[in-house]
């Protein structure tokens, strides 16, 4: 009998939770996190609809745990060197300090009243609007003041560091350009996640496409992806060991990471560089990164881009790198060769790469 | 009942092949696998038919598997699923120490699934040159008994024998001397510098010389 009852307890508990509550009730804090963590994750969010509730959940719990989730949760939406839409950061800036400085005057938790404080940083507001906050944290009178005042003082610091151009850009009207809204549409179209990684993921396989949206939607051309990558490495590196994209499209992937503004001159977290990574792909791809500006010596500490290339047996871009002004000295040559090719054509490239460039560039 | 019978066939197989061949070496049993058999061994094993499948087994010595997924269809000479191609990562195995047998008999099943024995990309290793490194001396003849290129050099002009003497690997060396590779000069004053002590290295670094 028991058992009976219990079954039909079973049955019917999943029919009642099914049912739609007839009264609406407020999302919790958590679910309210989670909803704008996933719009912004796939791409969808509109910084109106998906982030405001936040911020009007800030402003109005005075529950000091719900505040410390829901700064947290501001600061890993709106980082200014975050990899999120260019929008969620910018609306965020603008709109969320107001909602800060009254949780930093209010009489919550002290450590939630600083965090309020220190948000202000991560997200790289305005100058005046940090002003405003080392004046209040300044004139703090609270028992808990000292805190308040030593991240006043933190402020000032920060902000006296800052280079004095860096002001973040005029907000547009709308919070997100007409070229942003098209990019995240056809992201969305394409089912692909507006994320850093993927932006990683759409270099090495070079979907030149994907990787301008992406762009446009605000991720950085120069993220730091899995194991320190830049999503230039990928494209002309580490997408053409994995991934047989045609070189047309590799080269205009390259293009457009180019033009968003990535970094030729970075150095990936295992010391190597674009030229170094290029040694895994087809010659064009590292006659076209020399071509735009990438430096033929700039090498990690324990190897130059024309000594990888003869480590990897590359003689035609080693060609290319000695023909660029690549050098090396005789006695690194001897070393690295355990024995030296028999092949004339080799050998007289080795010889052309150990003597010194006739004009020393400087 | 089936296994047993397959058992037993094998043991009568391998009875006759080893007196057919008196030989210095033992001769591997080879697992032979019908298509039937593959596919029951892989499913037991719980493997699907795909090359990477195959990684395992190969580092592990496990003859029966490779065999398994080959005669399912598996390619020996994959290099889109595999690391590395099936021969060369059979020879990383000797690095593991494992019993020599194993990795004899492992060979044996490539090759009598047209496993190649040299490899054409400059940057890669052949399976020699791997086997020059970590194998023991009949790991090495029988790869050049099967064609392995004693001439292959790395890009950075690193052969087999070099490479044996450079890692310390004398068996292999006195192996590939044997089988006919030789030093030049430039290399062999660089392989014995610092090692003027080493009596038995000096000697084989002369006789590599044809001295």
């Amino acid at each position: 009998m028991t058992r009976c009852i219990a079954l039909v307890l079973l049955l019917a508990a999943p029919v009642a939770a099914a049912k739609p509550p007839k009264v609406p009730q407020p999302l919790s804090t958590e679910a309210l996190i989670l909803h704008a963590k996933a719009a912004v994750g796939d791409g969808t969010a509109d910084p109106a609809r998906d982030l405001a509730p936040l911020l009007d959940r800030l402003r109005t719990t005075t529950v000091a745990t719900e505040q410390r989730d829901l700064i947290q949760a501001i600061e890993a939406l709106g980082r200014h060197d975050g990899a999120n839409p260019a929008a969620v950061k910018a609306y965020l800036r603008e709109a969320a300090p107001p909602v800060l400085f009254s949780v930093a005057r209010s009489k919550t938790d002290g450590l939630v009243r600083c965090d309020a404080l220190m948000l202000l940083r991560t997200l790289n507001v305005r100058p005046q609007v940090l002003d405003e906050a080392i004046a209040l944290a300044a004139a703090d009178t609270s028992p808990d003041q000292r805190a308040i005042r030593f991240r006043g003082k933190l402020l000032a610091q920060w902000k006296e560091n800052q280079p004095p151009n860096d002001e973040p850009p005029p907000p547009s009207a709308t919070g997100s350009s007409a070229k942003e809204k098209a990019a995240l549409d056809f992201l969305r179209r394409q089912h692909e996640r507006v994320s850093a990684d993927n932006l990683g993921q759409a270099a090495s396989r070079a979907d030149a496409e994907v990787v301008a949206a992406l762009l446009d939607a605000g991720i950085d051309p120069n993220s730091t992806l899995a194991a320190g990558m830049s999503p230039l490495s990928f494209a002309a590196g580490a997408g053409c060991v994995f991934d047989h994209a045609s070189l047309a499209a590799r080269l205009a992937t390259i293009d457009v990471l180019l033009q968003h503004g990535a970094d030729l001159a970075r150095k990936e977290n295992n010391g190597s560089t674009v030229l170094i990574s290029a040694v895994d792909c087809p010659l064009p791809v590292a006659e076209k990164l020399l071509a735009a500006g990438a430096k033929v010596d700039a090498g990690s500490e324990k190897v130059s881009p024309l000594e990888w290339a003869f480590i990897k047996g590359r003689w035609d871009i080693a060609a290319l790198y000695v023909a660029h002004g690549a050098r090396m000295s005789k006695a690194v040559i001897d070393k690295l060769f355990f024995e030296k090719p028999s092949d004339p054509e080799k050998l007289a490239l080795i010889r052309r790469a150990t003597t010194p460039t006739a004009a020393k560039k400087k | 009942m089936r296994p047993t019978c397959f058992a037993l066939l094998l043991l009568i197989a391998a009875t006759a092949a080893r007196a057919a061949q008196p030989a210095a070496e033992p001769a591997p049993q080879i697992p032979h696998m019908s298509h039937e058999q593959a596919l029951a061994h892989l499913q037991k094993e719980r493997l699907a038919v795909t090359p990477s499948n195959l990684v395992n087994p190969l580092l592990s010595g496990d003859a029966e598997t490779v065999e398994a997924l080959l005669s399912a269809g598996v390619d020996a000479n994959d290099t889109t699923d595999m690391p590395k191609p099936a021969l060369r990562l059979a020879m990383s195995a000797c690095a593991r120490k494992l019993e020599t047998a194993r990795i004899l008999t492992v060979i044996e099943v490539l090759l009598a699934h047209g496993a190649k024995v040299n490899e054409a990309a400059p940057s890669e290793l052949s399976p020699l040159m791997v086997a020059a490194q970590h194998c023991p001396a009949p790991v090495v003849r029988r790869l050049l008994r099967a064609g392995a290129d004693l001439k292959f050099k790395t890009s950075l002009g690193i052969s087999p024998l070099s490479m044996a003497f450079i890692t310390g690997n004398l068996d292999a060396a006195e192996a590939l001397i044997e089988g006919g590779a030789r030093l030049s000069p430039e290399a062999a004053a660089k392989l014995l510098k610092d090692h003027q002590d080493d009596a038995r290295r000096v000697a084989l670094v002369k006789k590599a010389q044809g001295k």
